[in-house]
């Protein structure tokens, strides 16, 4: 099975996973770069074009967790990130709005660069990347059930943020 | 984190039924409970605004992105570039120190390396090998005069053993093997 074209195919995915790590565009650009210098050279020996995916998503997961403990994540004021998203949906936001969205943001942003990495990559995974829990599950070789869990869990601790913070939704 | 958010409902049947994830039958009785539950109504809320914003903050993330990047293999890898660049880094520095040291300090009269003569190399080579033929023609000799005398057979055994070691290839030693040979033949004969 030859490597380059199954990471294209999945390349996209992969950039997703990335962001969704809250890497910035350079640092995941390195760790996509190396991810795929890493396939090449030592390919799994798998055979199927799936299992080679699955292979490319785990490989990815690790490298963003490494590049955690050197960097950090989600170090983006949300300022900035709000100012990108009505940019994107050319849709400006009135001032009284754009406070409550930019407190949400910063909240939440927050909430992911504190939460435990065992429950961040599941929500990325789903919520993002769009897999499933039995997926997700191969991948990160835990049970459907546990991987249901840890997205449960996860789901919750961002919701009770914003309620703590008194945002009402 | 507490295991229900009300008595009726736990929390993963709430983001259950937030994702879509329920069979028809259960969601309509989830949503008849949340109609009329304030708390699940308000987690509700919370759970599906906190998943919006992260997305939000997601996909404006990924829109920084520099899009289709090509990724191929490079010739040569990281490390080895890294080396390379070592290796350049030293070539350099010790070429630049002898510039410098040439700048520095000029020699006051070109000095002619001596070479060595090459016919004084081949003389003490012919020397050599002369003297190692006298040697082997004296021992060669002496062997003879030992086979010669009563009883000095197997002292001459030696000496023709001796220079058939000591000087192979040459003509001594083929005629030291010749005369053992004979030597020996006689002893048996007798």
């Amino acid at each position: 099975m030859r490597m380059h074209p199954v990471f294209i195919e999945q390349v996209e995915r992969l950039r997703r996973l990335v962001v969704g790590m809250g890497l910035g565009a350079e640092e995941g650009e390195d760790v996509l770069q190396d991810v795929y210098l890493e396939a090449i050279r030592r390919p799994p020996k798998y055979c199927g074009a799936e299992e080679i995916g699955r292979w490319l998503i785990r490989v990815t997961v690790n490298r963003c967790l490494l590049e955690f403990r050197q960097r950090g994540r989600y170090q983006r004021a949300a300022v900035g990130v709000l100012q990108q998203w009505t940019e994107m949906k050319n849709a400006p936001l009135a001032p009284d709005k754009q406070a409550i969205r930019t407190e949400e943001i910063e909240a939440m942003r927050q909430c992911l660069s504190e939460m435990n990495e065992s429950l961040q990559v599941p929500l990325v995974m789903k919520y993002f990347c769009e897999l499933n829990s039995n997926e997700i599950g191969e991948i990160l070789e835990l049970k459907p059930g546990t991987v249901r869990k840890r997205l449960c869990k996860g789901r919750i601790i961002l919701a009770q943020t914003l309620l703590r913070k008194g945002i009402k939704p | 984190m507490k295991e229900n958010i009300c008595q009726d409902i736990s929390y993963e049947t709430l983001v259950a039924y937030a994702d879509n994830e329920l069979p028809p039958a259960e969601a309509e009785k989830i949503a008849g409970h949340i109609a009329s539950c304030d708390s699940c109504q308000e987690m509700l809320s919370a759970l599906q605004r906190s998943l919006q914003v992260t997305q939000v903050i997601w996909q404006s993330a990924e829109a920084r992105w520099p899009k289709k990047r090509s990724f191929k293999k490079p010739i040569l890898s990281r490390r080895l570039i890294r080396r390379l660049a070592t290796v350049a880094a030293s070539i350099l520095l010790v070429f630049g120190i002898g510039v410098m040291q040439r700048l520095l300090y000029k020699p006051s009269e070109q000095i002619t390396p001596i070479r060595p003569e090459p016919m004084a190399a081949k003389i003490d080579e012919i020397e050599i090998e002369a003297q190692r033929a006298a040697v082997a023609a004296q021992m060669l000799a002496v062997a003879d005069m030992l086979a010669a005398q009563p009883g000095g057979q197997e002292y001459a055994e030696k000496r023709y053993t001796y220079v058939i070691n000591s000087f192979p290839g040459r003509e001594e030693s083929v005629q030291a093997k010749l005369r053992l040979q004979n030597l020996l033949e006689r002893r048996v004969k007798q």
